[in-house]
């Protein structure tokens, strides 16, 4: 009688034991306790752990500070940098686009960067009131066929795609963070009403869509569209495995929106030490240093911001570029681009 | 014989002492409705929120949400009662292996699930190249509504098919030899004891279905299957502002809550008819040779889940041989998720038994509220759950009790918990409703006190439906991905974010193995339970 009871009830005591003896020696306890003695620095990481990792590692080993990350989708890490509030554990925010960085900015989660982390970087590739940085850059670009055209048939602002010569032969990727951004730009530095006009004639001149940008420079290299709305690197990436792909970027001129340039960055979050803070700091430098920026440019092909970095061989050199004026901090005002997009039938 | 149309409910209210864990299991299950009533509360400075939701497109996709969970909720619901039939109620052969088979895609994620099937009708994949030696050149894209209504079937059905097996499982001789000393064929049998005995669970199952259908991320946004979670999730990315986001997420609350009163009326109008099953002999209909044809049907339902995606996961492995596979990483996460999912399950079980016996047993509408509540945690998105669960330990003050919760894998079994009660709550109940409380009252009548009974007679016969329950939440579990991604802590990995890491980027064979491991993981504990029951018999 009361044997099964006692069974019953022990095995869930049991099992309940287990679970608590597992969890009170969690990491957490152990973090919270060497944080600010030991030198830790605690990153939330929207870029992949197969990308950062190394570098961690390498930094690591160069100065002693230990590199405690989470990795997750940006988007996401900035609602739980949100919801911890005062009381986050993170330090560094290395977040995958500029817009997640403007918005934690905004809403007063980030700390002013000290002043020799900003020099290093162009005005254009950091916050306007100093609390974020730019690591690497992204350009938006016009991929297109070199099989049917050459450079000059190709145009050279993204307002000449909606011509009836390119009908039914543009691709761009409505869905894609990137190109979202790249409306976000065009909307801060044209306006909401020429955006709108874009956007429909562009529907209206047949663009095709793709899901993502690697299929859009496929689709041009196998002669399906002969122009394409897309990020520089993907190109680089085909030309890796292919030398022949035939294929080229091209950059919009001066102060168009196509030649957008959006950032993946870092700020250091608010509610830290002073020692958190400098450890921090150091990780930062570390990123904006030659080792570290030569990686990621070698690795994803992006552009290195630190001022004296070359990026890799082939690439067009990013003062050429010229990004529209815009802060890339307010590209976190989605909400008017998607409706946008929605409202031309681009997205569901 | 006793009366056949005896309840499972008895006229009195629940006692104190069962009514205090219930209502601790509530307000467990209930916290991701207060996060988001209290941040929803926050949004009216929030720009756009109530346009969006005015908004046409928005309207479309709530419908189109709506219309997933209904279709794949009834595929499954046939689905598993085809396979359930041949497993329990025919003489289909190799039945012990083919029910393995049929509880099989529990073990695999729906987005691995959507990323096998992508690559499966793409020219490289088995399928798309099979139809180019047939003929046709380039099948479609594998993406859309449709796409993700097969998907979701193929790889949700388990759900509705546990409850109707051991629905079909109960189904005795007597029942149905009473039906045909009525008159009616053998065949008549099935539409007058099966159909009636299987509603409940089926009810049950497709209800499940429907929530998990409705909250899922995954494999709907790979499928470009556009849901209203999508919309949660979008609006997370595009705003970064957690009140809006709350508002959407309260939308989809609303839609679950009126779901649940749809089975519930549909619940009060199929009362099962509660026998005492004094037969336990199981009736066998004998389909000659077309057991032949039941058993490949139930092979081919295995074949284009389980089967399927093992394969394509295998050739990724196989591919990728060359290139530098790290099997370390892989077995510390198998043991962590061993672990983690099997604490899960215990602890759901433990907190389902009150919610059901004050929910099935007694007068209770608190008890009946509490149990319904249980439901929203699973059809809520992941990262939902997830920023709920921080807010909540945001609240408690600096000490040893923050200490304990913060960055350890206590929040993330609760979190587990909050996602799956319902599985727990669900079997618990099916199992309480088939115990005549006569059982109960004759132990009354002895002399006993109620605690005595219900703890020795009641649970002890309702043990095989709180194991059920546990291992289907650990089932569950080992799966999960989004709230887990956040909630964990720093520098510890499960096997699905393992897989979520390596698909990131591209890194197919990489995600195999830990995706492999799930699978086997999931398939040797669902053999063990089958062989155990064999025994049993």
């Amino acid at each position: 009688m009361f044997g099964k009871v006692f069974r019953l009830g022990s095995m869930g005591l049991v099992i309940l034991t287990c679970v608590l003896a597992a969890t009170l020696s969690s990491p957490g306890i152990a973090l919270a306790k060497h944080r600010d003695t030991e030198r830790i620095v605690v990153v939330y990481c929207g870029r992949s752990k197969a990308l950062v990792a190394p570098v961690f590692e390498k930094f690591t080993k160069k100065t002693g500070i230990k590199v405690v990350a989470r990795y997750g989708d940006t988007a996401e890490l900035v609602g739980l940098i949100q919801e911890e509030g005062k009381r986050t554990l993170a330090d560094v925010f290395f977040a995958q686009d500029a817009g997640a960085l403007g918005a934690l900015s905004h809403k007063g989660y980030l700390q002013k960067l000290p002043h020799d982390v900003l020099a290093s970087v162009d005005k254009r590739y950091r916050a306007s009131d100093d609390t974020w940085v730019g690591i690497s850059g992204r350009a938006r670009t016009i991929v297109y066929s070199t099989a049917s055209l050459n450079e000059e048939d190709v145009p050279d602002s993204v307002f000449d795609l909606t011509d009836a010569k390119w009908k039914g032969k543009v691709g761009w990727a409505p869905t894609n963070g990137s190109f979202q951004a790249f409306v976000t730009a065009m909307r801060k530095s044209e306006g909401d009403r020429t955006t709108a006009t874009w956007l429909s004639k562009m529907v209206e001149n047949d663009v095709r869509e793709y899901p993502k940008n690697s299929p859009i420079v496929q689709a041009v290299g196998s002669g399906e569209i002969q122009l394409g709305l897309v990020n520089h690197y993907y190109l680089y990436r085909y030309k890796e495995r292919d030398p022949n792909f035939p294929a080229e970027n091209k950059f919009t001129k001066s102060g168009d929106p196509g030649s957008l340039v959006n950032v993946a960055g870092v700020g250091i979050v608010q509610g830290g030490s002073t020692v958190r803070y400098e450890v921090a700091d150091a990780l930062i430098n570390y990123l904006l240093g030659k080792e570290a920026q030569e990686y990621f440019s070698s690795k994803t092909y992006e552009y290195p911001l630190s001022a004296g970095v070359q990026p890799t061989q082939g690439l067009r050199p990013l003062a050429e570029i010229n990004p529209p004026d815009i802060s890339l901090g307010d590209l976190n005002d989605l909400q008017m681009t998607l409706k946008m997009l929605r409202a031309v039938g681009a997205i569901p | 014989m006793i009366s056949a149309l005896a309840p499972a409910r008895i006229n009195t209210r629940a006692p104190a002492w069962l009514m205090a864990p219930a209502l601790v299991g509530g307000a467990i299950a209930v916290l991701p409705l207060l996060y988001v009533v209290i941040r929803a509360a926050g949004s009216g400075e929030s720009p756009g929120i109530w346009s969006t939701l005015a908004e046409r497109a928005t309207l479309l996709l709530v419908g189109r949400s709506i219309a997933l969970a209904v279709l794949v909720a009834t595929g499954a619901v046939v689905v598993s009662f085809m396979l359930a039939f041949c497993t329990e109620l025919s003489n289909v052969p190799f039945r012990r292996l083919l029910t393995v088979l049929a509880v099989a895609p529990m073990a695999v994620p729906c987005y691995v699930g959507a990323l096998a099937y992508i690559h499966a009708m793409s020219p490289q994949g088995v399928i798309g190249s099979a139809a180019h030696i047939v003929g046709i050149d380039r099948l479609p894209v594998f993406s859309g509504f449709w796409a993700g209504v097969i998907v979701l079937i193929l790889f949700t059905y388990p759900f509705a098919y546990l409850p109707i097996r051991a629905s079909m499982r109960r189904i005795s001789t007597a029942q149905i030899e009473a039906s045909r000393s009525l008159g009616k064929p053998t065949r008549m049998a099935v539409w007058h004891v099966i159909i009636p005995c299987v509603a409940p669970g089926a009810a049950v199952g497709a209800l499940l279905v429907a929530l998990y259908t409705l909250g899922e991320f995954g494999a709907v946004s790979l499928l470009r299957c556009n849901t209203f979670t999508r919309v949660i999730y979008l609006r997370y990315k595009s705003s970064f502002d957690l009140s809006s986001a709350a508002v959407l997420a309260l939308v989809l609350i609303v839609i679950v809550l009126f779901v649940l009163a749809l089975f519930e009326w549909l619940d009060a109008h199929w009362r099962e008819p509660g026998t005492e099953v004094t037969n336990r002999a199981r009736y066998r209909f004998s389909l000659g040779p077309w057991r032949w044809v039941g058993a490949g049907l139930c092979a081919l339902v295995a074949l284009a889940s389980v089967g399927l995606t093992v394969g394509v996961l295998v050739k990724w492995v196989w591919q990728g041989m060359q290139a530098q596979l790290d099997l370390g990483p892989v077995w510390s996460a198998l043991s962590t998720t061993a672990w983690v999912s099997a604490a899960a399950g215990a602890l759901c079980a433990l907190v389902a038994v009150p919610i059901a016996l004050v929910s099935t047993r007694f007068r209770s509408p608190l008890g009946a509220l509490i149990e319904r509540f249980t439901h929203l945690g699973f059809a809520l998105p992941g990262i939902v759950i997830a920023l709920g669960m921080v807010f909540f330990l945001q609240r408690i003050p600096d000490g040893k009790l923050f200490r304990i919760f913060n960055q350890s894998w206590l929040i993330v079994i609760l979190a587990y918990v909050v996602l799956y009660l319902p599985l727990a709550v669900g079997s618990v109940r099916a199992v309480l409703m088939r115990i005549p409380p006569r059982l109960e009252e004759a132990g009354l009548s002895l002399g006993r006190s109620r605690f005595r009974v219900i703890a020795t007679v009641t649970i002890a016969m309702a043990r095989p439906g709180i194991i059920a329950g546990g291992l289907l939440v650990f089932l569950t579990a080992m799966k999960e991905l989004p709230a887990t991604l956040l909630l964990r802590p720093f520098g510890t990995e499960t096997l699905a974010v393992q897989v979520w890491d390596a698909t990131e980027d591209a890194r197919f064979a990489q995600a195999s193995l830990p995706a492999l491991m799930m699978i086997a993981l999931s398939c040797g504990v669902v053999a063990i339970i089958v062989r155990k029951e064999g025994m049993m018999r």
